[in-house]
Protein backbone atom coordinates (compact mmCIF):
# COMPACT_ATOMS: atom_id res chain seq x y z
CA UNK A 1 0.00 0.00 0.00
CA UNK A 2 1.17 3.53 -1.03
CA UNK A 3 -0.15 6.79 1.16
CA UNK A 4 0.55 10.56 0.15
CA UNK A 5 -1.01 13.18 2.64
CA UNK A 6 -2.13 16.62 1.94
CA UNK A 7 -2.38 19.18 4.60
CA UNK A 8 -6.26 21.12 2.99
CA UNK A 9 -8.36 24.31 4.69
CA UNK A 10 -10.43 21.61 5.41
CA UNK A 11 -8.06 19.27 7.04
CA UNK A 12 -5.55 16.78 6.68
CA UNK A 13 -6.05 14.66 3.46
CA UNK A 14 -4.65 11.07 3.07
CA UNK A 15 -5.08 8.85 0.37
CA UNK A 16 -3.92 5.33 0.29
CA UNK A 17 -3.46 3.05 -2.85
CA UNK A 18 -3.47 -0.44 -3.61
CA UNK A 19 -4.27 -3.47 -0.94
CA UNK A 20 -4.08 -2.28 2.65
CA UNK A 21 -3.19 -5.64 4.65
CA UNK A 22 -1.48 -6.51 7.60
CA UNK A 23 2.50 -6.03 5.97
CA UNK A 24 1.71 -2.25 5.72
CA UNK A 25 1.47 -1.99 9.33
CA UNK A 26 4.50 -0.20 9.46
CA UNK A 27 3.44 2.08 7.06
CA UNK A 28 0.24 2.79 8.75
CA UNK A 29 2.02 3.43 11.77
CA UNK A 30 3.05 7.23 10.12
CA UNK A 31 -0.41 7.32 9.01
CA UNK A 32 -1.71 7.53 12.88
CA UNK A 33 1.07 9.75 13.31
CA UNK A 34 0.22 11.96 11.03
CA UNK A 35 -3.60 11.76 11.98
CA UNK A 36 -2.42 12.05 15.75
CA UNK A 37 -0.67 14.93 15.53
CA UNK A 38 -2.81 17.28 13.29
CA UNK A 39 -4.83 18.17 16.97
CA UNK A 40 -8.30 18.29 16.56
CA UNK A 41 -10.31 18.70 13.64
CA UNK A 42 -11.44 16.81 10.60
CA UNK A 43 -9.21 14.12 9.23
CA UNK A 44 -9.98 12.22 5.64
CA UNK A 45 -8.62 8.71 4.68
CA UNK A 46 -9.53 8.49 1.18
CA UNK A 47 -10.14 5.10 -0.16
CA UNK A 48 -11.01 5.48 -3.33
CA UNK A 49 -7.84 3.95 -4.69
CA UNK A 50 -8.02 1.01 -2.22
CA UNK A 51 -9.17 -2.05 -3.72
CA UNK A 52 -8.57 -4.73 -1.35
CA UNK A 53 -8.41 -4.94 2.59
CA UNK A 54 -7.98 -7.74 4.85
CA UNK A 55 -9.55 -8.06 8.72
CA UNK A 56 -6.08 -6.47 10.00
CA UNK A 57 -6.17 -3.34 7.81
CA UNK A 58 -9.95 -2.86 9.62
CA UNK A 59 -8.70 -3.26 12.48
CA UNK A 60 -5.83 -0.75 11.70
CA UNK A 61 -8.87 1.65 10.63
CA UNK A 62 -10.45 1.16 14.28
CA UNK A 63 -7.52 1.83 15.79
CA UNK A 64 -7.22 5.22 13.32
CA UNK A 65 -11.08 6.15 14.63
CA UNK A 66 -10.23 5.34 18.37
CA UNK A 67 -6.69 7.25 18.31
CA UNK A 68 -8.05 10.14 16.25
CA UNK A 69 -11.40 10.43 18.63
CA UNK A 70 -8.62 10.36 21.52
CA UNK A 71 -6.46 13.35 19.47
CA UNK A 72 -10.42 14.99 19.66
CA UNK A 73 -10.46 14.59 15.66
CA UNK A 74 -12.60 13.18 13.67
CA UNK A 75 -11.99 10.64 10.94
CA UNK A 76 -14.16 10.61 7.99
CA UNK A 77 -13.48 7.70 5.90
CA UNK A 78 -13.83 8.94 1.91
CA UNK A 79 -15.30 6.99 -1.58
CA UNK A 80 -14.72 3.77 -0.11
CA UNK A 81 -14.66 1.50 -3.64
CA UNK A 82 -17.91 -1.16 -3.92
CA UNK A 83 -16.08 -4.32 -2.60
CA UNK A 84 -14.70 -2.09 0.47
CA UNK A 85 -18.53 -0.85 0.81
CA UNK A 86 -19.91 -4.17 0.90
CA UNK A 87 -16.89 -4.87 3.52
CA UNK A 88 -17.84 -2.39 5.69
CA UNK A 89 -21.73 -2.79 4.99
CA UNK A 90 -20.99 -6.98 5.92
CA UNK A 91 -18.88 -6.14 9.45
CA UNK A 92 -21.29 -3.15 10.36
CA UNK A 93 -18.22 -0.79 9.80
CA UNK A 94 -20.47 1.27 7.89
CA UNK A 95 -22.02 2.34 11.51
CA UNK A 96 -19.07 2.87 13.36
CA UNK A 97 -17.26 5.43 10.68
CA UNK A 98 -18.02 8.32 8.74
CA UNK A 99 -18.43 7.28 5.35
CA UNK A 100 -18.35 10.20 2.96
CA UNK A 101 -18.72 10.25 -0.80
CA UNK A 102 -18.07 12.88 -3.40
CA UNK A 103 -19.81 13.93 -5.80
CA UNK A 104 -16.59 12.32 -8.20
CA UNK A 105 -17.35 9.45 -6.38
CA UNK A 106 -21.42 9.26 -7.04
CA UNK A 107 -20.76 9.99 -10.92
CA UNK A 108 -17.86 7.67 -11.10
CA UNK B 1 -91.12 -68.04 -10.69
CA UNK B 2 -91.10 -66.13 -14.05
CA UNK B 3 -89.21 -67.93 -15.92
CA UNK B 4 -90.27 -66.66 -19.51
CA UNK B 5 -87.45 -64.39 -20.07
CA UNK B 6 -86.84 -66.16 -23.70
CA UNK B 7 -89.93 -66.34 -24.59
CA UNK B 8 -90.47 -63.87 -28.15
CA UNK B 9 -94.13 -62.43 -27.55
CA UNK B 10 -95.41 -61.89 -31.62
CA UNK B 11 -97.23 -58.59 -31.01
CA UNK B 12 -100.45 -59.20 -33.08
CA UNK B 13 -102.20 -55.53 -33.99
CA UNK B 14 -105.36 -54.61 -32.06
CA UNK B 15 -108.64 -55.67 -33.84
CA UNK B 16 -110.37 -52.09 -34.88
CA UNK B 17 -113.26 -50.99 -32.40
CA UNK B 18 -115.48 -49.29 -35.10
CA UNK B 19 -118.72 -51.50 -36.09
CA UNK B 20 -120.27 -51.05 -38.80
CA UNK B 21 -123.50 -49.08 -38.36
CA UNK B 22 -125.21 -51.89 -40.88
CA UNK B 23 -124.40 -55.18 -38.55
CA UNK B 24 -127.49 -56.80 -39.13
CA UNK B 25 -127.26 -58.17 -35.37
CA UNK B 26 -126.91 -54.98 -33.49
CA UNK B 27 -126.97 -56.50 -29.72
CA UNK B 28 -124.37 -59.69 -31.19
CA UNK B 29 -122.58 -56.34 -31.67
CA UNK B 30 -122.76 -54.66 -28.66
CA UNK B 31 -122.34 -58.05 -26.70
CA UNK B 32 -118.80 -58.20 -28.48
CA UNK B 33 -117.70 -54.68 -27.95
CA UNK B 34 -118.59 -55.16 -23.95
CA UNK B 35 -116.57 -58.68 -23.60
CA UNK B 36 -113.65 -56.56 -25.47
CA UNK B 37 -113.87 -53.63 -22.97
CA UNK B 38 -114.14 -55.81 -20.11
CA UNK B 39 -110.89 -57.41 -21.03
CA UNK B 40 -109.49 -54.08 -21.57
CA UNK B 41 -110.58 -53.11 -18.10
CA UNK B 42 -108.73 -56.42 -17.03
CA UNK B 43 -105.82 -55.68 -18.75
CA UNK B 44 -106.08 -51.88 -17.31
CA UNK B 45 -106.57 -53.26 -13.42
CA UNK B 46 -103.82 -55.89 -13.76
CA UNK B 47 -101.24 -53.13 -15.42
CA UNK B 48 -102.51 -50.73 -12.63
CA UNK B 49 -101.12 -53.37 -10.22
CA UNK B 50 -97.97 -53.84 -12.28
CA UNK B 51 -97.41 -50.08 -12.53
CA UNK B 52 -97.99 -49.36 -8.53
CA UNK B 53 -95.74 -51.56 -7.62
CA UNK B 54 -92.48 -50.40 -10.26
CA UNK B 55 -93.20 -46.76 -8.76
CA UNK B 56 -93.21 -48.04 -5.07
CA UNK B 57 -89.86 -49.41 -6.24
CA UNK B 58 -88.61 -46.95 -7.69
CA UNK B 59 -89.51 -44.75 -5.04
CA UNK B 60 -87.75 -46.84 -2.65
CA UNK B 61 -84.80 -46.92 -4.80
CA UNK B 62 -84.83 -43.17 -5.28
CA UNK B 63 -84.74 -42.86 -1.36
CA UNK B 64 -82.09 -45.49 -1.11
CA UNK B 65 -80.31 -43.36 -3.40
CA UNK B 66 -80.79 -40.52 -1.61
CA UNK B 67 -80.04 -41.63 1.78
CA UNK B 68 -77.04 -43.11 0.51
CA UNK B 69 -76.20 -39.83 -1.88
CA UNK B 70 -76.57 -37.48 1.29
CA UNK B 71 -74.45 -39.80 3.60
CA UNK B 72 -71.42 -39.84 1.19
CA UNK B 73 -71.82 -35.69 0.43
CA UNK B 74 -71.75 -35.70 4.23
CA UNK B 75 -68.75 -37.51 4.71
CA UNK B 76 -67.35 -35.35 2.07
CA UNK B 77 -68.09 -31.99 3.43
CA UNK B 78 -66.61 -33.47 6.95
CA UNK B 79 -63.74 -34.18 5.16
CA UNK B 80 -63.37 -31.04 3.26
CA UNK B 81 -63.86 -29.14 7.03
CA UNK B 82 -61.12 -31.65 8.13
CA UNK B 83 -58.84 -30.50 5.32
CA UNK B 84 -59.37 -26.77 6.27
CA UNK B 85 -58.16 -27.28 9.61
CA UNK B 86 -55.13 -29.71 8.54
CA UNK B 87 -54.06 -27.14 6.08
CA UNK B 88 -54.65 -23.83 8.66
CA UNK B 89 -52.37 -26.20 10.87
CA UNK B 90 -49.72 -26.90 8.22
CA UNK B 91 -50.00 -22.81 7.40
CA UNK B 92 -49.67 -22.06 11.05
CA UNK B 93 -46.61 -24.63 10.84
CA UNK B 94 -44.73 -23.06 8.43
CA UNK B 95 -45.08 -19.72 10.05
CA UNK B 96 -43.23 -20.72 12.72
CA UNK B 97 -40.07 -22.83 13.83
CA UNK B 98 -40.36 -24.15 17.26
CA UNK B 99 -36.75 -23.31 18.84
CA UNK B 100 -36.15 -24.57 22.74
CA UNK B 101 -39.68 -23.56 24.80
CA UNK B 102 -40.32 -20.66 22.24
CA UNK B 103 -41.63 -19.86 18.43
CA UNK B 104 -40.10 -18.23 16.47
CA UNK B 105 -41.53 -16.97 13.48
CA UNK B 106 -39.33 -17.78 10.12
CA UNK B 107 -38.43 -13.41 9.65
CA UNK B 108 -37.06 -13.82 13.79
CA UNK B 109 -35.19 -16.71 13.06
CA UNK B 110 -33.45 -15.18 9.94
CA UNK B 111 -32.62 -11.84 12.06
CA UNK B 112 -31.13 -14.25 14.53
CA UNK B 113 -28.86 -15.82 12.18
CA UNK B 114 -28.07 -12.76 10.97
CA UNK B 115 -27.67 -11.32 14.11
CA UNK B 116 -25.54 -13.99 15.19
CA UNK B 117 -23.07 -13.49 11.66
CA UNK B 118 -22.77 -9.67 12.59
CA UNK B 119 -21.37 -10.42 16.15
CA UNK B 120 -19.20 -13.06 14.52
CA UNK B 121 -17.59 -10.84 12.63
CA UNK B 122 -17.66 -7.84 15.10
CA UNK B 123 -15.49 -10.50 17.68
CA UNK B 124 -12.52 -11.17 14.03
CA UNK B 125 -12.72 -7.23 14.03
CA UNK B 126 -12.03 -6.78 17.71
CA UNK B 127 -9.29 -9.34 17.70
CA UNK B 128 -8.18 -7.82 14.46
CA UNK B 129 -8.19 -4.76 16.61
CA UNK B 130 -6.75 -5.59 20.06
CA UNK B 131 -4.03 -8.11 18.29
CA UNK B 132 -2.44 -5.31 15.76
CA UNK B 133 -2.40 -2.82 18.88
CA UNK B 134 -0.60 -5.63 19.80
CA UNK B 135 1.60 -5.71 17.29
CA UNK B 136 2.28 -2.00 17.32
CA UNK B 137 3.35 -2.71 21.01
CA UNK B 138 5.37 -5.46 20.06
CA UNK B 139 7.16 -2.92 17.59
CA UNK B 140 8.00 -0.57 20.56
CA UNK B 141 9.30 -3.31 22.63
CA UNK B 142 11.36 -4.34 19.11
CA UNK B 143 12.71 -0.98 19.15
CA UNK B 144 13.18 -0.82 22.69
CA UNK B 145 15.41 -4.33 22.71
CA UNK B 146 17.77 -2.66 19.31
CA UNK B 147 18.46 -0.02 21.51
CA UNK B 148 19.22 -2.07 24.71
CA UNK B 149 21.36 -4.44 22.41
CA UNK B 150 23.36 -1.24 20.68
CA UNK B 151 24.05 -0.14 24.43
CA UNK B 152 25.67 -3.77 24.46
CA UNK B 153 27.63 -3.19 21.56
CA UNK B 154 29.11 -0.51 23.54
CA UNK B 155 29.75 -2.49 26.29
CA UNK B 156 31.65 -4.37 24.39
CA UNK B 157 33.48 -1.66 22.72
CA UNK B 158 34.46 -0.68 26.41
CA UNK B 159 35.37 -3.81 27.58
CA UNK B 160 37.83 -3.81 24.54
CA UNK B 161 39.05 -1.25 25.59
CA UNK B 162 39.55 -2.09 28.97
CA UNK B 163 41.53 -5.13 28.09
CA UNK B 164 44.19 -2.98 26.04
CA UNK B 165 44.31 -0.77 29.40
CA UNK B 166 44.96 -4.18 31.20
CA UNK B 167 48.03 -4.75 28.65
CA UNK B 168 49.30 -1.61 28.52
CA UNK B 169 49.28 -1.91 32.28
CA UNK B 170 50.93 -4.93 32.01
CA UNK B 171 53.73 -3.88 29.70
CA UNK B 172 54.19 -0.87 32.06
CA UNK B 173 54.63 -3.30 35.37
CA UNK B 174 56.98 -4.87 32.93
CA UNK B 175 59.25 -1.96 32.22
CA UNK B 176 59.05 -0.68 36.07
CA UNK B 177 60.69 -3.82 36.40
CA UNK B 178 60.84 -4.65 40.78
CA UNK B 179 58.74 -1.05 41.36
CA UNK B 180 56.18 -1.83 39.05
CA UNK B 181 54.54 -4.80 40.70
CA UNK B 182 51.81 -2.92 42.09
CA UNK B 183 51.20 -2.23 38.39
CA UNK B 184 51.58 -6.31 37.46
CA UNK B 185 48.80 -6.34 40.37
CA UNK B 186 46.34 -3.83 38.76
CA UNK B 187 46.50 -5.50 35.81
CA UNK B 188 45.73 -9.05 36.40
CA UNK B 189 42.76 -7.47 38.54
CA UNK B 190 41.54 -4.87 35.36
CA UNK B 191 41.95 -8.08 32.87
CA UNK B 192 39.59 -10.58 35.43
CA UNK B 193 37.21 -7.52 35.23
CA UNK B 194 37.29 -7.64 31.45
CA UNK B 195 36.87 -10.97 31.44
CA UNK B 196 34.04 -10.87 33.88
CA UNK B 197 32.53 -7.91 32.23
CA UNK B 198 32.80 -9.59 28.69
CA UNK B 199 30.81 -12.50 30.64
CA UNK B 200 28.36 -10.42 31.27
CA UNK B 201 27.74 -8.92 28.27
CA UNK B 202 27.67 -11.95 26.23
CA UNK B 203 24.51 -13.32 28.79
CA UNK B 204 22.91 -10.28 28.08
CA UNK B 205 23.11 -10.54 24.38
CA UNK B 206 21.94 -13.81 24.54
CA UNK B 207 19.05 -12.73 26.38
CA UNK B 208 18.39 -9.72 23.88
CA UNK B 209 18.41 -12.31 21.35
CA UNK B 210 16.20 -14.34 23.02
CA UNK B 211 13.63 -11.32 23.62
CA UNK B 212 14.37 -10.51 19.98
CA UNK B 213 13.57 -14.10 18.73
CA UNK B 214 10.23 -14.41 21.45
CA UNK B 215 9.34 -11.07 19.59
CA UNK B 216 9.66 -12.08 16.32
CA UNK B 217 7.58 -15.40 17.08
CA UNK B 218 4.84 -13.16 18.58
CA UNK B 219 4.61 -10.92 15.42
CA UNK B 220 3.83 -13.56 13.70
CA UNK B 221 1.51 -15.12 15.81
CA UNK B 222 -0.09 -12.24 15.88
CA UNK B 223 -0.41 -11.41 12.23
CA UNK B 224 -2.07 -15.09 11.70
CA UNK B 225 -4.83 -13.82 14.36
CA UNK B 226 -5.28 -10.28 12.87
CA UNK B 227 -5.23 -11.42 9.10
CA UNK B 228 -8.48 -13.05 7.73
CA UNK B 229 -9.39 -12.20 4.22
CA UNK B 230 -13.34 -11.23 4.67
CA UNK B 231 -13.59 -11.63 0.57
CA UNK B 232 -15.02 -15.48 1.93
CA UNK B 233 -17.10 -13.87 4.53
CA UNK B 234 -18.62 -10.95 1.81
CA UNK B 235 -19.41 -14.34 -0.60
CA UNK B 236 -21.19 -16.13 2.49
CA UNK B 237 -23.06 -13.58 4.07
CA UNK B 238 -24.25 -12.26 0.10
CA UNK B 239 -25.09 -16.47 -0.15
CA UNK B 240 -26.96 -16.52 3.11
CA UNK B 241 -28.77 -13.42 2.54
CA UNK B 242 -29.99 -14.63 -0.32
CA UNK B 243 -30.86 -17.97 1.21
CA UNK B 244 -32.62 -16.69 3.83
CA UNK B 245 -34.78 -14.23 1.54
CA UNK B 246 -35.31 -17.35 -0.57
CA UNK B 247 -36.39 -18.81 2.38
CA UNK B 248 -39.01 -16.30 3.52
CA UNK B 249 -40.24 -15.97 -0.40
CA UNK B 250 -41.04 -19.57 -0.48
CA UNK B 251 -43.02 -19.80 3.08
CA UNK B 252 -44.76 -17.05 1.39
CA UNK B 253 -45.61 -19.08 -1.51
CA UNK B 254 -46.26 -21.96 0.58
CA UNK B 255 -48.63 -20.09 2.83
CA UNK B 256 -50.42 -18.40 -0.63
CA UNK B 257 -50.95 -22.11 -1.77
CA UNK B 258 -52.13 -23.48 1.34
CA UNK B 259 -54.83 -20.20 2.06
CA UNK B 260 -55.99 -21.46 -1.39
CA UNK B 261 -56.34 -24.87 -0.61
CA UNK B 262 -58.02 -23.91 2.71
CA UNK B 263 -60.22 -21.44 0.77
CA UNK B 264 -60.73 -24.50 -2.06
CA UNK B 265 -62.16 -26.89 1.08
CA UNK B 266 -64.06 -24.23 2.47
CA UNK B 267 -65.96 -23.88 -0.59
CA UNK B 268 -65.93 -27.31 -1.35
CA UNK B 269 -67.89 -28.02 2.15
CA UNK B 270 -69.97 -24.63 1.67
CA UNK B 271 -71.09 -25.85 -1.78
CA UNK B 272 -71.55 -29.36 -0.18
CA UNK B 273 -74.45 -28.03 2.25
CA UNK B 274 -77.06 -27.32 -0.04
CA UNK B 275 -76.27 -29.93 -2.04
CA UNK B 276 -77.17 -32.42 1.20
CA UNK B 277 -80.20 -30.31 1.51
CA UNK B 278 -81.43 -30.35 -2.05
CA UNK B 279 -81.48 -33.76 -1.68
CA UNK B 280 -84.51 -33.31 0.55
CA UNK B 281 -86.39 -33.34 -2.56
CA UNK B 282 -86.84 -37.46 -2.18
CA UNK B 283 -89.64 -36.78 0.41
CA UNK B 284 -91.64 -34.82 -1.82
CA UNK B 285 -91.09 -37.06 -4.50
CA UNK B 286 -92.32 -40.06 -2.46
CA UNK B 287 -95.27 -38.06 -1.40
CA UNK B 288 -96.26 -37.09 -5.04
CA UNK B 289 -95.74 -41.18 -6.10
CA UNK B 290 -97.57 -42.45 -3.44
CA UNK B 291 -100.65 -40.34 -4.57
CA UNK B 292 -100.01 -41.83 -8.24
CA UNK B 293 -99.85 -44.62 -6.74
CA UNK B 294 -103.34 -44.38 -4.52
CA UNK B 295 -105.26 -43.36 -7.79
CA UNK B 296 -104.05 -46.35 -9.66
CA UNK B 297 -105.19 -48.61 -6.75
CA UNK B 298 -108.87 -46.68 -6.79
CA UNK B 299 -108.78 -46.96 -10.37
CA UNK B 300 -108.34 -50.51 -10.42
CA UNK B 301 -110.43 -51.50 -7.85
CA UNK B 302 -113.14 -49.55 -9.69
CA UNK B 303 -112.77 -51.72 -12.75
CA UNK B 304 -112.46 -54.66 -10.48
CA UNK B 305 -115.89 -53.69 -9.17
CA UNK B 306 -117.41 -52.96 -12.36
CA UNK B 307 -116.35 -56.10 -14.46
CA UNK B 308 -117.75 -58.20 -11.68
CA UNK B 309 -121.14 -56.40 -11.53
CA UNK B 310 -121.00 -56.70 -15.42
CA UNK B 311 -120.28 -60.44 -14.64
CA UNK B 312 -123.12 -60.91 -11.91
CA UNK B 313 -125.63 -58.93 -14.65
CA UNK B 314 -124.84 -61.36 -17.89
CA UNK B 315 -123.28 -64.24 -16.36
CA UNK B 316 -121.30 -66.54 -19.06
CA UNK B 317 -121.07 -63.79 -20.88
CA UNK B 318 -117.20 -63.86 -20.93
CA UNK B 319 -114.25 -65.57 -19.15
CA UNK B 320 -113.42 -63.66 -15.96
CA UNK B 321 -109.84 -63.70 -16.24
CA UNK B 322 -109.32 -63.33 -19.76
CA UNK B 323 -107.39 -60.25 -21.51
CA UNK B 324 -106.79 -58.62 -24.92
CA UNK B 325 -103.57 -60.08 -25.64
CA UNK B 326 -103.56 -57.68 -28.25
CA UNK B 327 -103.02 -54.60 -26.62
CA UNK B 328 -100.87 -56.50 -23.58
CA UNK B 329 -98.43 -57.52 -26.02
CA UNK B 330 -98.64 -53.48 -27.10
CA UNK B 331 -98.18 -52.97 -23.74
CA UNK B 332 -94.89 -54.37 -22.92
CA UNK B 333 -93.36 -53.87 -26.41
CA UNK B 334 -92.47 -50.46 -25.55
CA UNK B 335 -90.45 -51.55 -22.13
CA UNK B 336 -86.81 -51.95 -23.30
CA UNK B 337 -85.65 -52.69 -19.68
CA UNK B 338 -85.77 -56.16 -19.18
CA UNK B 339 -86.48 -56.72 -15.37
CA UNK B 340 -89.48 -54.28 -15.62
CA UNK B 341 -90.67 -56.19 -18.48
CA UNK B 342 -90.74 -59.75 -17.06
CA UNK B 343 -92.29 -58.12 -14.03
CA UNK B 344 -95.42 -57.16 -16.38
CA UNK B 345 -95.83 -59.74 -18.00
CA UNK B 346 -96.12 -61.74 -14.65
CA UNK B 347 -98.32 -59.38 -13.66
CA UNK B 348 -100.67 -58.87 -16.74
CA UNK B 349 -100.81 -62.70 -17.77
CA UNK B 350 -100.66 -64.56 -13.94
CA UNK B 351 -102.29 -61.40 -12.32
CA UNK B 352 -100.19 -62.72 -9.31
CA UNK B 353 -101.59 -61.83 -5.29
CA UNK B 354 -99.81 -59.34 -4.04
CA UNK B 355 -96.74 -61.58 -1.47
CA UNK B 356 -96.13 -63.32 -4.90
CA UNK B 357 -95.65 -60.38 -6.82
CA UNK B 358 -92.93 -58.76 -4.63
CA UNK B 359 -89.97 -57.01 -6.35
CA UNK B 360 -86.69 -58.22 -5.41
CA UNK B 361 -84.74 -55.65 -3.85
CA UNK B 362 -81.30 -56.72 -5.73
CA UNK B 363 -83.21 -55.93 -8.85
CA UNK B 364 -83.13 -52.68 -8.55
CA UNK B 365 -80.08 -51.51 -9.56
CA UNK B 366 -79.26 -47.65 -10.56
CA UNK B 367 -77.02 -48.77 -13.34
CA UNK B 368 -79.50 -48.29 -15.62
CA UNK B 369 -80.77 -51.90 -15.77
CA UNK B 370 -80.40 -53.86 -18.58
CA UNK B 371 -81.62 -53.48 -21.85
CA UNK B 372 -83.45 -55.85 -24.73
CA UNK B 373 -85.97 -56.24 -27.39
CA UNK B 374 -88.55 -58.55 -28.14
Amino acid sequence: MEFTQDQTPNGIVIVLRGSFTFKDHHGFRAVLDALTAAGGGRRVLDLAQVDFLDSAALGMLLIAEDETTRALGSLILRNPSGPITRLFELSAMDTLFRIERTDESRAA
Amino acid sequence: MWNRAATRVVVPEPAPYSTPAADPNPSGAAEGLLIRWLELSELERRAFIAMARELTASSAIVERSAIDLSQRFQTLAESAKAQVTRVEAVIASAQSIHVGNEDLTLNEATGFIEEVLVKVIDTVLNVSKNAMRMVYSLDDVTVEVEAASQCVAQLQTINQQIRFLAINTAIEAARADRNGSTFNVIAREIRALAAETDDTVKTVSGRIAAIRDSVSRSHATLREIATVDMSSHIIAKERLDALLAGMVAQNADFTTILSAAAGASADLSTTIAPLIMGLQFQDRTAQLVAHVIEALGTLGEAGEALRQATHDAMPGTFAPGAVDQAWLARLVEKQTLGDVRKRFLEHLINDPPPDEAAIPAETHDTGGGDIDLF
